[in-house]
């Protein structure tokens, strides 16, 4: 489970405080698949840091009683001074996995060959996504957050992505936010719409779709 | 198959939590010292090439003049400043402790608070393991052995204890006012260098004197790891009872500190 509870979040620059979550509440469980839709600067990638636990919220609560994936989308989950196999053995050792194991894992489903033993900055964008998702594969997280850069980029590897999520649909959680309705369709079985620092729960995807092309 | 998940017991957090440490541990070798060139052997060597620089400094300007006590000179100067080496390195360091590693915190398992612990424990163990080095090369060409290693250790971990509370504090001030912070905490370390006690005794000085750099934890701390170098050649004063105070005083400011501080941290 994972529970928000009266979150907000503000930012302050410049003397100027600008509150971009308002008080949200939410509650994830294992098996749900929800896509979060909002607008630019709705404040998704706000909400996605908040679940994930990288930044804590100015007032309110976030309980986490299940594993919660980085957010995927991001490159900042793995270091660019280090190795593709560096990274994979410091999650292992993190997430008590199988070192070996891991490695093996992580470099057959990144398809990144002998890069692997490179330094993730040498990486290009694409290869950099699949290292990050393959890890994220080994791990098998009861929760996985998901930023639509993920739908982007190499077709193939997207529908491997959208392949594997799909298949642990049920057992694991999904949270993808999105701007584009056709993503969320594909994986997610309700939708919440993120506007104005609020988020609101829809069950019936077609409604939340009418709803928040109207915004 | 899942099953609705217990709470875990306490020994399976804290098993939980060292593992995060060891992981972040060896993390910070890697990023730090590489894995070619001479890697790990500038975790021992940069706070030994400064500690022998300052040795053979001293040495130079006090020429054949006797030390008080006759302590060794070279013993003297280099475990002194060593030891303040770590107190230094840990604060001046803490401000941009996570900016520098704020990729870490996209794991949920990885707080900031277990990043500033893997960091202060690895330069401790460094500090450490430099001190013994240079202890065991002292005595073998000087004949100068440490009169009780231990307490040598112990001192290295109250100075590691006390530098990572400090460090805590100006994590959180960095995060509230970041501007401030940046101009204070380098005068702040070069300030308390008079007061760590790293090129004088207790004893050398008049009363008056003795009591105000006794207010300073840094002075107690490095009394006590002389103690542990010298024994009883010379008089030592030190108060353990003081020095705990200020250890649990600035770890538990730090972390209401860095609590208070928490949603003012940007990445």
């Amino acid at each position: 489970m994972l529970q928000l509870e009266g979150v907000c979040k503000s930012f302050t620059k410049n003397g100027i405080t600008r509150e971009v979550l308002s008080g949200i509440d939410a509650t994830f469980l294992p098996g749900d698949a929800v896509g979060i839709l909002g607008r630019n600067g709705a404040g998704k990638s706000t909400l996605m840091r908040i679940l994930a636990g990288v930044e804590q919220p100015t007032s309110g609560k976030v309980r986490r009683r299940m594993s919660i994936s980085w957010p995927m989308g991001y490159d900042a989950a793995v270091h660019g001074a280090l190795t593709g196999a560096d990274n994979t053995r410091f999650i292992a050792r993190l997430y008590d996995r199988p070192v070996g194991w891991m490695e093996g894992f992580v470099q057959e489903f990144s398809e990144i060959g002998e890069e692997f033993r490179k330094p993730v900055k040498t990486y290009s964008d694409g290869m950099k996504a699949r290292l990050i998702f393959a890890l994220s594969m080994a791990v098998d997280f009861d929760c996985y957050l998901i930023d639509e850069v993920i739908a982007a980029g190499d077709a193939r590897f997207a529908e491997r992505c959208r392949q594997a999520l799909l298949a642990r649909r049920g057992r694991s959680a999904l949270i993808l936010v999105s701007h584009q309705t056709n993503t969320v369709r594909t994986l997610c079985s309700h939708a919440a719409i993120l506007h104005e620092g609020r988020l609101i729960f829809h069950e019936d995807l077609d409604q939340a779709f009418a709803e928040y092309e109207q915004l | 198959m899942r099953t609705e998940r217990q709470e875990p017991s306490l020994l399976q957090v804290f098993r939980a939590r060292m593992r995060v440490m060891a992981a972040l541990m060896i993390r910070e070798l890697h990023t730090r010292f590489g894995r070619e060139n001479l890697g790990y052997i500038w975790l021992f060597m940069e706070p030994a090439l400064l500690g022998v620089g300052v040795a053979i400094w001293q040495w130079s300007m006090q020429g054949s003049a006797a030390m008080p006590g006759n302590l060794n000179k070279f013993s003297f100067f280099l475990i002194g400043y060593i030891l303040f080496y770590l107190f230094r390195t840990l604060v001046s360091r803490s401000p941009h402790g996570i900016a520098a590693n704020f990729q870490l915190l996209y794991h949920s398992r990885v707080t900031v608070e277990s990043v500033m612990w893997a960091r202060s424990v690895l330069d401790g163990a460094a500090v450490a393991v430099c001190i013994t080095i240079f202890l065991v090369l002292i005595g073998v060409a000087l004949g100068d052995w440490p009169s009780d290693p231990l307490q040598i250790m112990v001192g290295v971990a109250l100075m590691m204890l006390l530098a990572h509370g400090t460090g805590l504090i100006f994590l959180a001030a960095t995060a509230i006012n970041p501007g401030i912070v940046d101009k204070i905490v380098h005068p702040f370390t070069y300030l308390s260098i008079p007061f760590s006690g790293m090129f004088y005794m207790v004893w050398w000085l008049p009363g008056s004197f003795q009591e105000i750099v006794l207010l300073s934890p840094l002075m107690h701390i490095m009394e006590f790891t002389r103690e542990g170098q010298f024994g009883r050649r010379v008089p030592y004063t030190y108060d353990m009872t003081y020095m705990l105070i200020w250890i649990a005083a600035v770890n538990f400011i730090g972390l209401c500190a860095l609590k208070v501080a928490k949603p003012h941290m940007e990445h």
